[in-house]
């Protein structure tokens, strides 16, 4: 294990690695004796953990997006108030945390990446930007480990959309480390993309908001096999703001497992977490959310909510959205829904002349709507709606 | 000309409508009061379908066509309309574009092209200022964070929209304050032609001082008991449903 007074910051990438592959081969690979893994654990890809696969950055080119094939980082677009690079120094002036107090897939990610790919945002950036982690890992049980930081300094505003795209089979596996540090009155709109992935997919997340910062976080899941998320938030100075949302769509026997943990160790800060998921067929879906309020972080407002629509008898929603709140004066709540759509919504839909499909079609987007209204980059908007739209006609109930 | 015969509807094994019997001809407005439970939300509900009555036994026939086997959405695209005693909302989906789905369902059934939207939304903002109401309203969800005025409003400007043969309109005065009572009326009123055929069912007097009904029904235990003109609903009003509990039509 790790130990507490570990310093990243003045450490080089040599030695971060040996400590988490230490603390990786203290703990070992998850298993169902660890609560936070009991409905899926890594058993069958370990092999695939221990196998990376890594294809360097040859040369860096410039593009319009930033992509980052197989973990390396490939282009990147040439814009004044934005760095992209993969020098190891380049984040150790960074109080980033690199997984070092978290679960051992995050451990071996740190222990495996080859690179840290540090994204730099300073000024205002009015453009989206997109970022694709692409991997084509196409030999069976192996796995890509892919490390991005984002820094967004003080007064700084990005608007950025990560499109993690997973070619492969079912045997492979990506762990994907994403750390987001929203600096004093940063404004970030951030969206995760994660469609039409044949290999499994652990996503583990950190967010760090600082005094007077704002952040909208939106993330979408829908025809991938297997995904993990695992986010974790802390909120360090007043009057941070932090909306967390995600739209999800399983279909066949696809499975999305959602933990989250929110730190609040600041008080009169703002976190409101809301996540909808549609599951159809024999799709299996998992949230554990836990907002954690310290001592003396009064004024906090934190709301949870986890919502689910069913399309199906066989489909399975497990919910745990909790509170644990050790400061006075804080307006926190939880709470979780799951339910199938109201036959009374559909009669009415039906009694203006539209058909039972459309009527199912346009209470589901419905359903989603909220959150996809939220999303600041119109492209991305547009066509999460639009894709939203088609798989919804193709559910059948 | 619409015709209702010998309807009978169960739920859970209770008996609901008991026989019965409705003929609305071509530019008339009938008007059904009843005591609570008597079964007159029932009656609209089995017109539009609703799936809480599955085998719902005798006739519901529009211009000779027998309409209780199709399904709510042929019901509405033949020309059947409920203006609902309870308008369900539909977040996420703006007034606006559900009006247009719905008139192009109609219009699709019926073998027509769809509207155009300019064309459309030229409709759209004419029936609204018979209705008095803001455009603002259009690009609102369907019946999402509205008041129960605006509900019933909402149902009377689809109903404008969707220009149907007949309308049943379910306690649509309930919720509305004395001006939302004027502007609704005026628009049934505006709504009312030679063609179109009209149910209302209330429980107030008060609805048929603006639209004055050709025939007023009284319905209990689930059937029509006794049918008259307009003054039969102030004779209610003055009376009580106990005056009429022994007589028959």
């Amino acid at each position: 294990m790790l130990s507490k007074t570990t310093n990243p910051k003045t450490m080089e990438l040599e030695t971060l690695q040996k400590q988490a592959r230490d603390a990786f081969n203290t703990l070992g690979f998850p298993t169902k004796r660890h609560e936070n893994w009991l409905y899926w654990t890594p058993d069958n890809e370990q092999k695939a953990l221990e196998r990376k696969f890594y294809e360097p950055s040859d040369s860096i080119k410039e593009n319009d997006v930033i992509l980052i094939k197989n973990g390396s980082l490939r282009s990147k677009p040439n814009n004044n108030n934005l760095t992209v690079s993969n020098d190891t120094h380049d984040y150790q002036n960074e109080n980033l945390s690199f997984n070092l107090d978290s679960s051992s897939l995050s451990y071996l990610n740190t222990s495996e990446c080859s690179e840290v790919i540090t994204i730099r945002c300073r000024g205002i950036i009015n453009e989206p930007l997109q970022i694709r982690l692409e991997s084509d890992h196409t030999k069976d049980n192996s796995t890509v480990n892919t490390k991005v930081n984002l820094i967004v300094e003080e007064h700084s505003s990005i608007t950025a959309t990560f499109y993690h795209q997973q070619l492969g089979g079912a045997f492979n596996l990506t762990n994907t480390s994403f750390e987001l540090v929203c600096k004093d009155n940063a404004n970030v709109n951030i969206s995760h993309v994660f469609k039409d992935n044949k290999s499994k997919a652990f996503f583990h997340s950190i967010i760090h908001m600082h005094e007077k910062s704002n952040c909208n976080h939106i993330s979408y899941v829908t025809n991938s096999l297997l995904t993990r998320h695992d986010t974790n938030v802390t909120f360090y100075k007043e009057e941070a703001s932090l909306n967390l949302k995600g739209i999800n769509l399983l279909t066949g026997e696809e499975q999305f497992y959602n933990h989250l943990t929110i730190n609040h160790k600041s008080k009169n800060c703002f976190c409101k977490q809301h996540f909808k998921t549609i599951l159809d067929d024999k799709s299996i879906s998992e949230f554990s959310g836990l907002v954690y309020v310290a001592k003396g972080s009064h004024e906090v407002d934190s709301q949870q909510m986890n919502q689910i629509l069913l399309f199906s008898d066989s489909a399975r929603a497990l919910s745990r959205p909790q509170l644990k709140i050790d400061a006075d004066d804080v307006q926190c709540a939880h709470g979780s829904t799951i339910g199938q759509l109201n036959p009374e919504e559909i009669h009415y839909i039906k009694s203006r002349g539209l058909t039972e499909s459309e009527a199912k079609a346009l209470l589901t987007y419905g359903f989603a709507e909220e959150i996809i209204e939220e999303i600041q980059d119109s492209h991305l908007k547009e066509a999460l709606a639009q894709d939203i739209k088609e798989t919804v006609r193709k559910i059948k109930s | 000309m619409f015709e209702i015969k010998d309807l009978k509807a169960s739920i859970e094994e209770k008996d609901i409508l008991n026989g019965l019997s409705l003929t609305i001809k071509p530019g008339e407005i009938h008007a059904i009061m009843g005591p609570n439970g008597s079964g007159k939300s029932t009656l609209a509900k089995v017109i539009s379908g609703h799936p809480d009555f599955e085998d719902p036994e005798g006739d519901i026939k529009l211009d000779g066509k027998d309409i209780l086997d199709l399904e709510p959405d042929e019901r509405a695209n033949e020309g059947v309309f409920l203006a609902f005693q309870y308008p369900v909302d539909i977040p996420g989906v703006n007034n606006s574009e559900f009006l247009r789905m719905a008139y192009n369902a109609k219009q699709k059934y019926q073998n027509q092209p769809e509207i155009d939207p300019f064309d459309f939304e030229s409709l759209i903002k004419e029936k609204l200022t018979v209705l008095n109401m803001k455009e603002a309203f259009l690009s609102r969800p369907v019946n999402h964070g509205f008041s129960g005025g605006e509900k019933k409003r909402n149902e009377i400007l689809q109903m404008l929209m969707l220009d149907p043969r007949v309308v049943i309109l379910d306690e649509t005065d309930s919720g509305l304050d004395i001006d939302s009572l004027k502007q609704v009326s005026d628009a049934i009123n505006h709504f009312k032609s030679e063609n179109k055929m009209i149910l209302i069912i209330t429980h107030y007097q008060r609805l048929l001082n603006h639209i004055v009904p050709d025939t007023v029904h009284i319905m209990a235990d689930g059937k029509i008991t006794k049918s008259g003109d307009k003054s039969l609903a102030l004779t209610l009003e003055d009376q009580g449903y106990d005056a009429f509990k022994d007589n028959q039509s």
